[in-house]
């Protein structure tokens, strides 16, 4: 196995959102979308981000891709040298931005309906003045037979293409400027079954031929495990669960990702009814219970979940997780 | 015979709907053949625009009509005792007949639980309207049962929740009340179109649950809609898969996930990654996409993108129906060919 590179590594990073209220819009207390999470991902990995509706995933993939200013931590990317992306400069953001890219969960609202495919594809290398004219069109024509679409629909119109050839598209832009790192939100969740499998495909080619780095936003567990290479699993803005994919749905540590992989429905009619049904709901991020804030869902929580936050530990080699009781808990794998 | 047929409560037979648009005909539901049985649970599987929802819609007769029409085929409700049947097909959508049945025969949730609330309503104004309708309650009385509905639903503080607005309920929470509201005349089918799509998956968890327990005290049949594989796996004991309108496949559970005959039901089960194991292997992918919507096709919808399509044949004549193994039917060329040889 060769050296694992560090590409991006965040510490303790925190966005709170203020709450106002009242007709001073005094801040009555905050949203903690995300509230102290740490994580790194390698050089040609593929990293799942995975957690419930409002856990902070898309929140902590916008403030790694710098679209949302973080409220604290650090976010290391290594390029050459180590950055912080917190801490950059314009100029700095500018560079980086080339090397950070997105592709969004909407193939619908995320393309311009008013642009065509060149000019959606073609328009971070005209603003950044990599190519205009007969160039930018060539490098066009090649990136979208990258991505499986017919050059010669160029000039046509997103609402000209189906679902899934508008998530080529989002991708082909994501791809525009040869970044190093891509954050995909939700890929393929808008998809249909068959249309899924042809985007993963690629996705998993692109990575391969172009050496890309992936933060995977899912919440499709057998999607995580089919991509991804490692998982960050996130419960109301914290990371509880950090771990190798095959590890992690072989033998869980956190007894949050043992309902999450058991909670999910699987395609084996013999295997039915066998599954653990947590109660409650997930807490909402502005007023989440103290202790450990699973502890009011978690079937094995004890006097000290409620009162102490569980710090995260290394359970065993390069396997985080935040539960009191993980060195002790016989937990069930997916 | 007569002891399968007395386990049905309700039967579609060659059923087509079209909807007539301005860009042409839209062949929503094409010569659709399904059994509810009694008790039991059909689930509804295909990807989107394949004709779901409108087959459900049907059922109850809410096809949006004009565009939308019934144009052939049956569906049969069966009487209690299992002799006398009702064509729902043939009613007249805004009568008396179809109004009995709606809500209290067969009743429906959605994915969205805001597209059967009013917002301006109370949750228990609204699951008492159907009582006091169809089971002539004093509105008390309404509001007493609204109450152990929505704690047989499992909401917390049930006394409080009557009294609240649907936007006042969590996501998780409203599903419950519909589903509170839906069963609130015990219906004897329950159809839930995608009732989970919108949730978490540990909230998904407790609906299913939920859903599962309630057919249990309540014996109702319930028409379950998705295109989740793993909820059809997890909560049918029937399968019926849609392709472009059609029926491609329908047969009991198991033997649909261990021997899938359709090559479009055996695409969809190899694209799916496995949550169970990691594999090297690129997922297997159908080609192409699904057809435009106002295609026509002489023969079968799924020749282009199948791997097993044998020219002309396929293309020229529309598939039949072949019964395979008892009760497991398929609509494909490739099993004439075995039946006659
Ligand atoms: N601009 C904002 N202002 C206030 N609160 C916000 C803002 N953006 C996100 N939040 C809140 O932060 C929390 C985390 O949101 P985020 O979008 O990161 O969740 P997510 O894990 O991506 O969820 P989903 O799976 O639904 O996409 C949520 O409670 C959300 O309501
Ligand atoms: N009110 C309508 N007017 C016109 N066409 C319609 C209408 N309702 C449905 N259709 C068309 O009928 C076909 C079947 O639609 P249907 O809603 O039943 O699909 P579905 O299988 O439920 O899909 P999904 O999984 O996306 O919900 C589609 O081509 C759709 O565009
Ligand atoms: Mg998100
Ligand atoms: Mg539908």
């Amino acid at each position: 196995m060769v050296e694992k590179q560090v590409l991006l590594e965040v510490s303790e990073l925190r966005k709170y959102y203020p709450i106002s209220r009242g007709i001073f819009r005094r801040v009555a207390g905050y949203v903690k979308a995300v509230d102290g999470v740490s994580f790194s991902v390698n050089q040609g990995e593929v990293v799942g981000l995975i957690g419930e509706s409002g856990c902070g995933k898309t929140t902590t993939g916008r403030c790694i891709l710098r679209a949302i200013t973080p409220t604290s931590g650090s976010i290391l990317f290594h390029n050459g040298k180590a950055q912080d992306v917190t801490a950059m400069n314009r100029d700095e953001l500018r560079d980086y931005r080339r090397n950070a890219q997105m592709i969004f969960q909407d193939p619908y609202s995320s393309l311009n309906p008013r642009m065509s495919v060149l000019e959606i594809v073609g328009e971070a290398l005209y603003v950044n003045g990599v190519a205009r004219g007969r160039a930018l069109e060539d490098r066009v024509r090649v990136l979208m037979s990258q991505v499986g679409l017919k050059p010669e629909h160029m000039r046509r119109f997103p609402h000209a293409f189906s679902g899934g050839q508008r998530q080529r598209i989002g991708i082909a832009r994501a791809l525009a400027l040869e970044p190093k790192l891509i954050v995909a939100d939700e890929p393929t969740s808008a998809l249909d079954v068959s249309i899924q499998a042809q985007i993963i495909n690629l996705l998993q080619n692109l990575q391969k031929t172009l050496g890309l780095t992936y933060l995977l936003i899912a919440h499709d567990l057998s999607v995580i495990r089919h991509f991804s290479n490692r998982v960050v699993v996130l419960y109301v803005g914290q990371a509880c669960e950090v771990s190798d994919t095959e590890e992690l749905f072989r033998a869980p540590r956190h007894p949050y990702t043992e309902a999450l992989l058991s909670a999910v429905p699987k395609p084996d009619p013999k295997r039915r009814g066998n599954r653990i049904v947590l109660g409650g709901e997930v807490p909402d991020p502005a007023a989440a219970p103290l202790g450990c804030k699973f502890h009011p869902r978690c079937p094995y929580s004890q006097e000290v979940c409620r009162t102490e936050l569980p710090p995260m530990i290394e359970v065993s080699e390069d396997h985080f997780a935040s539960c009191h009781f993980s060195e002790t808990l016989k937990l069930r794998a997916v | 015979m007569d002891q399968q047929k007395a386990n049905v409560l309700l039967e579609a037979k060659d059923l087509k709907v079209d909807f007539i648009l301005d860009e042409g005909t839209v062949r929503a539901v094409n010569n659709v053949s399904l059994t509810v049985k009694r008790g039991k649970t059909l689930g509804m599987i295909g990807e989107s625009g394949c004709g779901k929802s409108v087959t459900a819609q049907s059922i109850l007769r809410v096809v949006p009509s004009p565009p939308g029409r019934i144009v052939g085929g049956s569906i049969l409700l069966y009487a209690m005792n299992g002799d006398a049947s009702v064509d729902i097909a043939s009613l007249d959508p805004k009568g008396k007949a179809i109004r009995e049945i709606r809500g209290r025969e067969i009743s429906m949730i959605f994915q969205e639980p805001m597209t059967s609330f009013s917002p301006v309503h109370t949750v228990g104004n609204q699951i008492g309207e159907a009582l006091i309708l169809h089971r002539r309650f004093s509105s008390e009385k309404a509001r007493q049962e609204s109450i152990s509905a929505l704690a047989r639903v499992g909401i917390p503080k049930p006394e409080q929740r009557v009294d609240e607005y649907p936007y006042q309920l969590s996501g998780g929470m409203r599903q419950r009340a519909m589903i509170a509201m839906a069963l609130s005349c015990s219906p004897r089918l329950l159809i839930a179109d995608e009732p989970t799509t919108a949730l978490d998956v540990t909230i998904q968890a407790q609906i299913l649950e939920l859903l599962r327990k309630l057919q249990d005290e309540e014996g109702m049949a319930m028409l379950i809609i998705t295109h989740n594989l793993g909820i059809v796996a997890e909560m049918a004991e029937d399968v019926v898969v849609m392709y472009f309108g059609y029926a491609v496949e329908y047969g009991d559970v198991n033997q649909i996930f261990e021997a899938p005959l359709h090559p479009y039901t055996r695409c969809l089960w190899d694209a799916i990654p496995s949550i169970d194991k990691k594999s090297d292997r690129e997922l297997t992918t159908i080609k192409g996409n699904v057809p435009d919507p106002f295609s026509e096709f002489a023969g079968c919808p799924f020749f282009e993108r199948c791997p097993e399509a044998m020219p002309e044949r396929c293309e020229l004549s529309p598939p039949p129906l072949v019964e395979v193994v008892a009760g497991h039917r398929v609509r494909c060329f490739l099993y004439e060919v075995k039946a006659n040889g």
